[in-house]
Formats: structure tokens, C-alpha cells, sequence
């Protein structure tokens, strides 16, 4: 067992590490965080997908007794407290199973934070790096294209919220 | 009322802060952890297991090897649906690369997976089979010898058992129809294919998990299943206790696909919870999930008659089903070659359609259930023999295409009226069937293909118990898993509109066997058309005695009683109505209970395969456009447009997202999906590096749908499964517009394309030199 202590959605934590366990496995272990999910364990779903200093980070690649001092953020963060992005996802339904769904929103995250006015086909290549195997990419398109809009300061104000 | 209403999905909120409820997320107090040690060999018999080490591990609490199972009585040591021929982990003997060999619990699950290494097994290698003709070959190794263990519960299916020990046909599945030989000697045309598909995974991305707990009263197993009440049964029978005495209970599914339907895991989590005297908990990482289930790979042979204007009257095929080492559902998987004709009117057809064992994974029930298997073979068919005709190949379909009042392969009228010509009609205007292809530009060629398909609906019972508490609202009780599609939702809705009440007035409930009633399972796009009328059913009988509560208090006869908003009122007289919640207080009743079942019956029959095979047929028709870079073989679906008769739409949102998953596994099985072994039956990709599936960069340009209802309807269609089949056809008769040639075998990767091309261009060269 090794002693980690890394800030897990603002929240300084020390947590009891197994040698070859990933940050993915540990969160879970650990911190019961369930929306971090090891789907193929190779950095290639993004269904372990966590926020680092906002930007991506594929958990399952991180060695949990090397996560010493990182920063990250899971969908938890924000309790029921949803973004724009999570409200948007509810309202185009924009998954199946769920089981990618914290992955991708953390991934839209990123991706709105660097584009924030996509196009269909830009959101479809920025969000390339997360799989879903029911097959919900269209209605996620609309997701991200609608948060987008929401998040949008200029049309905020013109919507006098 | 709630019908066809964008309806948000009633988790909804659970799906995006990371609180639904998996299988995966259970915890419980004193809960040990499995891992698995699994066959290096295709085939071998075991002739020394000793897990003396391993056992005496630090941490370590149980070890299940085949000792545990063999010999003895107090359990069954077999399970399957048809065939039991399958044990928790191998007894004497291995079938394939990956098979459970032995289990160990142990206090963490690094501690498990060590103890594994401290496991001692000897190996005699047998020779092995893979190829599903060489299986049938005189002198080919057998997997399994001897008598079999019929399983008693389905005795349509298995009249023709026993038969076929000592060969590796698992079952044989016969249609006659017809007179075969006067067919084709109607025929002016004919023409003989083989076309073949991959087993293909069906990688749902939470993988099984079980957790199983043996208390006082009984075995209780939380499940990652499609399946409870099943489970129960095959678990119950396999440790001799009453059903009623195993629990089953699942809650939200991250994927199924099919794969989550046969017992896997259930049986070696139960026997370890066993022996360990603790509750045990396995869960598969993605490697392991490869090696449990795979979709049946299949080779189909077909011979077509056809007249010169293009009317069938002659079908021969012959279909082999891999089942790989054991035979699960094969035997009622091989029955859906009665849809190797495709959906058309044809006179006189012979089919034999064989389940094989061989030595790789097993097979599983996977989405789509056996059609897109015979798909990709009929629906290529059908434009070979256009081809050979001079006929356009809408033309060929909408000629010998299923009408109302038509029979089907299996004899039967088709029941309702499944709208072909209007799916092929739209499906073709909506690609542009007046500009076929193929374009040249370049290296890149583009055109376009079309293709239709028929699947059925598995006759399986629904039942339902609905509560009316006490405040008028709804308690929906049913074992229908919520596995994504959205059956919490789904099933809301329709009993929302049986019960005139607002939709946030119902709940759903999730599978639990001690309290649920039977549902076979949550498959065969079975759910909102069977689930739905058992619920519309328990809902009626809920009616009936409100009704008859009012008529006592309203003093007006039942007949002139309606049930609408909430109430029971007199026909025409509004101010009557008694809101349902003072029906139940003002009778001191507390709740009203009530029950409902659908049991559709269907049956082939054994030798001709005529009779009823479905009580419901679900239609769809694709279309797709397509560019093949003829320098690299890389195929692009530019355009794909699935249209489907549906019945009535219970939830568009929710309709729109299955047919985009359905089109989307399609995608993955046309294009590159597909299992590889070695020579020596060694995965060669059982990892989402190696095996692709689906990403945002294939969805192709333009994705549509047409979802074709009828008004009013209650004859809601299921279309989990419908827009799959017909997408790899379409893109292979697109492919082969484009580039004058066919491939038969399914996936149409860059390589085998070059291939067919360079094999092209060599034989075009052949021919202009030898002119």
C-alpha cells in the first residue's frame, strides 16, 4: 500500500493505494466515486475520463501511486447543482446505457472551454477520443451544440439571464 | 396522453452526476472478491488441477476448481437453455481458449488475481475444430460426446433431440415449402452464393458483474442481466433450490446487446459464495468479456431461382451457425434461417440451418438475434440475381416484397400490414435511387445500395402486477431491465395511458425476483409491445374494479361508467367523476391490486418448419451511399438512411436513439468489426485497441431515419433490433455498385477490399491480354 494525496473535486484527500492500481480503480475504491468508469483500460473509450486543471485525463493510465499532487475533477464536483452541459445532456437525452455519460461530459467540458462555438462537425472531431457503444453520437451533438448556445455570454444577456 | 410525447427520461438526472445505480457499484459488508483462471488451450483435458497453494494464500478464502463441481450430488453440475453441457468452470476438459478453468475468492481482488499464478494445471492438448464445415466432417474432433442433457424447457424446439450425438451439430433446424424441384425448373435464372459473417463482441461497457450471497432464507445474486427470472431458474436448478428461493436482483444495465442473457458468471460467483460461506463478487475487466460471449458467426449458402420478369420461385440454403464450445441458445438461433428468403414472397424453399460447435467462445444471443447474419446474405443476394436478370434492384424487391395478406417462409398470412413498399419507396427517394453510381473521382468511387429485411419478435411471456395506492397514483411492478433504452420511460408512458393518469404519477419498478413477477427477458425488441400489454392488461383489471367501486358509490351501472383523467365517471356526466385516490379511501381499501399477462403462442413446425414464427414481424428497409478509395480499400458511409414500420412510437426521443444504435452496430459490423483467432484458436484482438468499435468519426455524414407509424395503433412495433440487419447489406451492394465487384465475407475492411480489387484488376489485365 502506498499513501497518495492528490485534491479530488476541491478536496484535499490521502488515499491508500494498491502498487499497480489505477487512479481509475482507486477513485472508485477509495473515494467511491462511481462515475469514474474503467471500460477498455487502454486510454482509448474516455469512459474514465477525469478533469485535470481542466483539461482531459484518461484515469485508467494514471498509476494511482503516482497521482501525488495532481488536481482533478469528476462530475461529482458539482453535485445536482448541473452545468450547462449536464442540463443539456438530460434534455436531448443525449445517452443510452449512461455508462460513458460522465466521460463524455467532462470531455464536452474541456472541448467547450477551447471551442466555445463549435460546429456539428468540430464537436463530433473534439469529442473523437470518447466511445459510446449504444450509439447516442447524434443526440450528443445536439448536447453540446445546445450548451454551447447556453453557455454563450452574448446570448445570455440578450436572454436577461 | 403521454403517448408519443418527448418524455424525459425519469433517471435522467442520475445519468450525469455518476449516481445510477449499477451492478458494478454494489458494495456489501464482508464481500469477497473472484478472479478467474482461464484455459490457455482450444481443447485439452485437464489431467492435474492443484490449487493446494494457492488455497493457503494470505487472504485467499476459496478456490472452486472441477473437483468442486464433478461427482457431485448435491448440485447440478450443468446448465443451459437447450443443451446443458456447461459447467461454472471446466471439470475434465477445455473447449476453447479463455474457458473458466478455476476460481479463486480472496479479500481484494489483486489477491485473487495473484492467486491465480499459484493454481498448477496440466494440459493433454486435444486437436481442435474453428472452421464450421470442417466441424461436420467425418473423423473432425468432437467437443462434446456422449448422451446430452436436454433441458426441459422448451420441447418445440427440441423434439429433434436426441440425434445428433457424436457430431459437433449442436441442432439442425428444417423448412420445407413447396416443391423445391419444380421451383427450379420454373426458374429461367439461378444463382448460388455463399456469403459468410464474423462472430462479432458485443462489448457493453459496464461488463458482467454478480455479486452472490447465500443467506437463512435462501441465495440471493445481484446481476448485471438481461434476464433475472432466468437466472433464477438456471441458478435454482443448479444448486437444487425451489426458484422462488433465489433472488435475483438487477438494477440499471450499462449494455447488454444480448450478451447479458445466458448465465456466465452467475455460476461460478453462486458456487464460490458456496464453498467461501461469504458473499463473492465477480466482475470481468474487457479482456475477460471477450472471452464469454460473442455474436454467432455464420456461413450461409444460398440458391435462388428466379424468373426472367423477376419473380422468385425457388430458395435453397443452406446456413451454419457458429455456437462455438457450448451450445447456450444456438438451437433457437439456427431457427431465424425461415428469414434466409428475406422478407419476399417465395413459393418453394428448402432450408436446413445447423448449429455447430467449435472451439472457440461461445455463442450468444446478440442483437438482431440471427438476421443479420442471413441479411447480409440475402439481401447481396438479391441484387447478384438483379444483376443477372438486367433488372434494377428496387425494382426486383418491390416486385417480390411481402404484402398484407401474403405468406411468409414459415407459411403464415403475415398478420398485419408491415408497409415494404412504402419503407422501399422512401428509402430510395430519400438516397436518390435515380442516380445510383458509381461516380469516379479520383481513386474514390461513390454509389449507393438498398436493402430490406423481416425479423421476428420472441415469443416469451410478460407479466405484470400493478399497485394503485392509495393517493391514485401507480406502482408498475415488472422484471423489464432498464438496460439504456429507456423501459423505466417507456413503460411509464403506456401505463399513464391505460390508467388516464399524468405520467409523473407512475413508477416503474427494477427487477427484483423475490417481489417481480416473470419476464423472460429484456430482449428481442420484445419490452414495449409484450411488457407494454401485460401492463395495459394489469392496468384493465385495476379498471374494472374501480368501476365496480363506483358503480356501488355513484349508483349507476358499470356499463355506463367510463375511466378517464384520473376518475371513474358516468358516460357524458363529468360532474360524477370520482377521483381514483377517494375510490380506495372512501373504501377503506388501502391500494387496488392488479395483474396482467401477454403469452403469445407460436409454433414450427419440426420438420417443415411451417406454422407460426413470430407474433409480430418487424420491417425495415436501408439505404446507403457510400466512397471506396480504390487505392487503399478504405470504405466511407457517406449517407445512411434506415426506415422502419413501427406501429405507433410510444417515446420519438427514445425510438430515434435505438434506431441510431441499432444503425450505428450495423456501421461497426459492415465495416470492421470482427473476432480473430489463430490457427490455434489464440484471440488475436480481445481489446478495443485491437477490435474497433463505432466512434464519432464513423458515424457517417448524414444518418436518417423514417420511422413510419399508424395513428392510434396499439399495436406497438418493438425496434431495438430493426434498423441493424439491413445496414451491412446495403453498404455491401453500394460497395460492390462502386466497384463491379462482390465481397462475401463480412466486415468490408481496407484489406479484404484491396484485396477483391487487386483481384479485379488482375483478372481485367488476364483478360485484355488474352484478347
Amino acid at each position: 500500500m502506498t499513501t497518495v494525496r492528490l485534491t479530488v473535486n476541491g478536496v484535499a484527500e490521502t488515499l491508500q493505494v494498491e502498487g499497480a492500481e489505477s487512479l481509475a480503480e482507486a477513485l472508485r475504491r477509495e473515494l467511491l466515486l462511481y462515475s469514474v468508469r474503467e471500460v477498455c483500460s487502454l486510454g482509448i473509450c474516455g469512459s474514465c475520463t477525469v478533469l485535470s486543471e481542466g483539461r482531459t485525463l484518461s484515469s485508467c493510465l494514471v498509476l494511482a501511486a503516482a497521482a501525488d499532487d495532481l488536481a482533478i475533477e469528476t462530475v461529482e464536483a458539482r453535485g445536482t447543482n448541473f452545468d450547462a452541459v449536464q442540463q443539456a445532456f438530460i434534455d436531448h437525452r443525449a445517452f443510452q446505457c449512461s455508462f460513458c455519460t460522465p466521460g463524455f461530459i467532462l470531455a464536452a467540458r474541456a472541448f467547450l472551454a477551447e471551442e466555445p462555438h463549435p460546429t456539428a462537425a468540430q464537436v463530433r472531431e473534439g469529442l473523437a477520443g470518447n466511445l459510446c457503444r449504444c450509439g447516442s453520437y447524434l443526440k450528443i451533438v445536439d448536447a453540446v451544440l445546445d450548451a454551447a448556445e447556453r453557455l454563450d455570454p452574448a446570448r445570455r444577456e440578450a436572454a436577461g439571464t | 396522453m403521454a403517448i408519443g410525447e418527448r418524455v424525459p427520461m425519469v433517471d435522467g438526472a442520475a445519468r450525469v452526476d455518476g449516481t445510477l445505480d449499477y451492478i458494478l457499484n454494489l458494495e456489501l459488508p464482508g464481500m469477497l472478491h473472484a478472479a478467474v483462471l482461464r484455459s490457455p488451450h482450444a481443447h485439452a483435458r485437464i489431467t492435474r488441477i492443484d490449487a493446494t497453494r494457492a488455497t493457503a494464500l494470505p487472504g485467499v478464502v476459496a478456490v472452486l476448481t472441477g473437483s468442486d463441481i464433478a461427482g457431485r450430488t448435491d448440485i447440478v453440475p450443468t446448465f443451459g437453455i437447450f443443451i446443458r453441457d456447461q459447467s461454472a468452470v471446466a471439470t475434465d476438459r477445455v473447449r476453447y481458449v479463455g474457458e473458466p478453468v478455476a476460481a479463486v475468492a480472496a479479500r481484494t481482488r489483486s489477491l485473487a488475481r495473484a492467486a491465480l499464478d499459484e493454481i498448477e494445471v496440466e494440459y493433454e492438448p486435444l486437436p481442435a475444430v474453428f472452421d464450421l464445415e470442417e466441424a461436420l466432417r467425418p473423423g473432425a474432433p468432437i467437443l462434446h460426446e456422449g448422451p446430452r442433457l436436454l433441458s426441459s424447457r422448451r420441447p418445440d424446439i427440441l423434439a429433434r433431440q436426441p440425434g445428433f450425438e457424436g457430431s459437433n451439430v449442436i441442432h439442425l433446424f428444417t423448412l420445407r415449402k413447396g416443391d423445391i424441384e419444380a421451383g427450379f425448373a420454373e426458374a429461367d435464372v439461378v444463382v448460388e452464393r455463399t456469403w459468410s459473417s464474423p462472430p462479432v463482441g458485443h462489448v457493453p461497457f459496464e461488463p458482467h458483474v454478480a455479486v452472490a450471497a447465500f443467506t437463512a432464507d435462501g441465495l440471493t445474486i445481484w446481476t448485471s442481466t438481461q434476464a433475472p427470472h432466468w437466472i433464477s431458474a438456471e441458478v435454482g436448478n443448479m444448486v437444487k433450490m425451489p426458484a422462488s428461493r433465489v433472488r435475483v436482483i438487477t438494477t440499471t444495465l450499462g449494455g447488454g446487446f444480448g450478451g447479458k442473457i445466458d448465465p456466465a458468471i452467475e455460476p461460478i460467483v453462486v458456487l464460490l459464495a458456496q464453498k467461501a460461506r461469504r458473499p463473492v463478487r465477480l466482475a470481468l475487466d474487457r479482456s475477460e468479456e471477450f472471452l464469454t460471449h460473442t455474436k454467432h458467426g455464420a456461413r450461409i449458402r444460398i440458391r435462388t431461382g428466379v424468373t426472367r420478369d423477376g419473380r422468385l420461385v425457388a430458395h435453397h440454403a443452406t446456413c451454419w451457425y457458429n455456437g462455438g464450445a457450448y451450445a447456450k441458445e444456438t438451437a433457437e438461433k439456427i431457427v431465424r434461417g425461415y428469414a434466409s428468403t428475406g422478407p419476399y414472397r417465395v413459393p418453394n424453399i428448402h432450408v436446413d440451418s445447423y448449429g455447430v460447435y467449435t472451439n472457440i467462445v461461445p455463442s450468444a444471443a446478440f442483437r438482431g438475434f440471427g438476421i443479420p447474419q442471413v441479411a447480409w446474405a440475402h439481401e447481396q443476394q438479391m441484387d447478384v440475381v438483379a444483376d443477372a436478370i438486367g433488372m434494377d434492384p428496387l425494382e426486383l424487391r418491390l416486385k417480390n416484397v411481402l404484402l398484407l395478406g401474403d405468406h411468409f417462409s414459415t407459411g403464415e398470412q403475415i398478420p398485419d400490414d408491415l408497409h415494404y413498399p412504402q419503407l422501399l419507396q422512401a428509402a430510395a427517394d430519400r438516397i436518390g435511387w435515380d442516380d445510383l453510381g458509381p461516380v469516379r473521382s479520383g481513386s474514390r468511387v461513390r454509389a449507393k445500395g438498398i436493402s430490406a429485411i423481416i425479423k421476428g419478435m420472441s415469443a416469451f411471456p410478460s407479466t405484470a402486477v400493478v399497485h394503485l395506492v392509495q393517493d391514485g397514483s401507480l406502482r408498475v411492478v415488472t422484471s423489464s431491465v432498464e438496460m439504456g433504452q429507456g423501459s423505466l420511460t417507456t413503460l411509464a408512458q403506456i401505463a399513464a395511458d391505460e390508467a388516464t393518469v399524468p405520467v409523473e404519477r407512475v413508477t416503474v419498478s427494477l427487477p427484483d425476483t423475490a417481489s417481480t413477477p416473470w419476464d423472460q427477458m429484456t430482449a428481442a425488441s420484445r419490452t414495449t409491445n409484450s411488457m407494454g400489454r401485460a401492463i395495459r392488461a394489469a392496468i384493465g383489471d385495476v379498471k374494472e374494479q374501480l368501476i365496480q367501486l363506483a358503480a356501488q358509490r355513484l349508483e349507476i351501472a358499470p356499463d355506463d361508467l367510463e375511466v378517464a383523467d384520473g376518475t371513474v365517471r358516468g358516460r357524458g356526466a363529468p360532474d360524477t367523476a370520482l377521483p381514483f385516490a377517494a375510490l380506495i379511501a372512501g373504501n377503506r381499501l388501502g391500494n387496488l391490486l392488479g395483474h396482467g399477462t401477454y403469452a403469445p403462442g407460436i409454433h414450427l413446425d419440426v420438420e417443415t418448419g411451417q406454422g407460426i414464427g413470430s407474433p409480430q414481424w418487424h420491417p425495415a428497409v436501408c439505404a446507403a451511399e457510400v466512397e471506396v478509395d480504390e487505392e487503399t480499400g478504405r470504405v466511407r458511409i457517406l449517407r445512411l438512411h434506415v426506415a422502419l414500420y413501427v406501429g405507433r412510437v410510444i417515446n420519438p426521443t427514445g425510438a430515434e436513439l435505438q434506431v441510431d444504435g441499432a444503425a450505428l452496430f450495423g456501421v461497426g459490423q459492415a465495416l470492421f468489426e470482427e473476432l480473430v483467432w489463430d490457427e490455434a484458436g489464440q484471440p488475436l484482438n480481445p481489446n478495443l485497441s485491437d477490435y474497433m468499435i463505432p466512434s464519432f468519426l464513423d458515424v457517417p455524414g448524414e444518418l436518417s431515419k423514417d420511422l413510419l407509424e399508424t395513428p392510434g395503433t396499439l399495436d406497438v412495433h418493438g425496434l431495438g433490433e430493426t434498423g441493424l440487419p439491413g445496414v451491412a447489406p446495403a453498404v455491401g451492394n453500394a460497395v460492390s455498385r462502386a466497384l463491379g465487384i462482390r465481397v462475401a465475407d463480412q466486415p468490408l475492411t481496407p484489406e479484404r477490399v484491396l484485396r477483391a480489387i487487386r483481384e479485379r484488376d488482375a483478372e481485367r489485365v488476364a483478360a485484355g491480354a488474352g484478347r
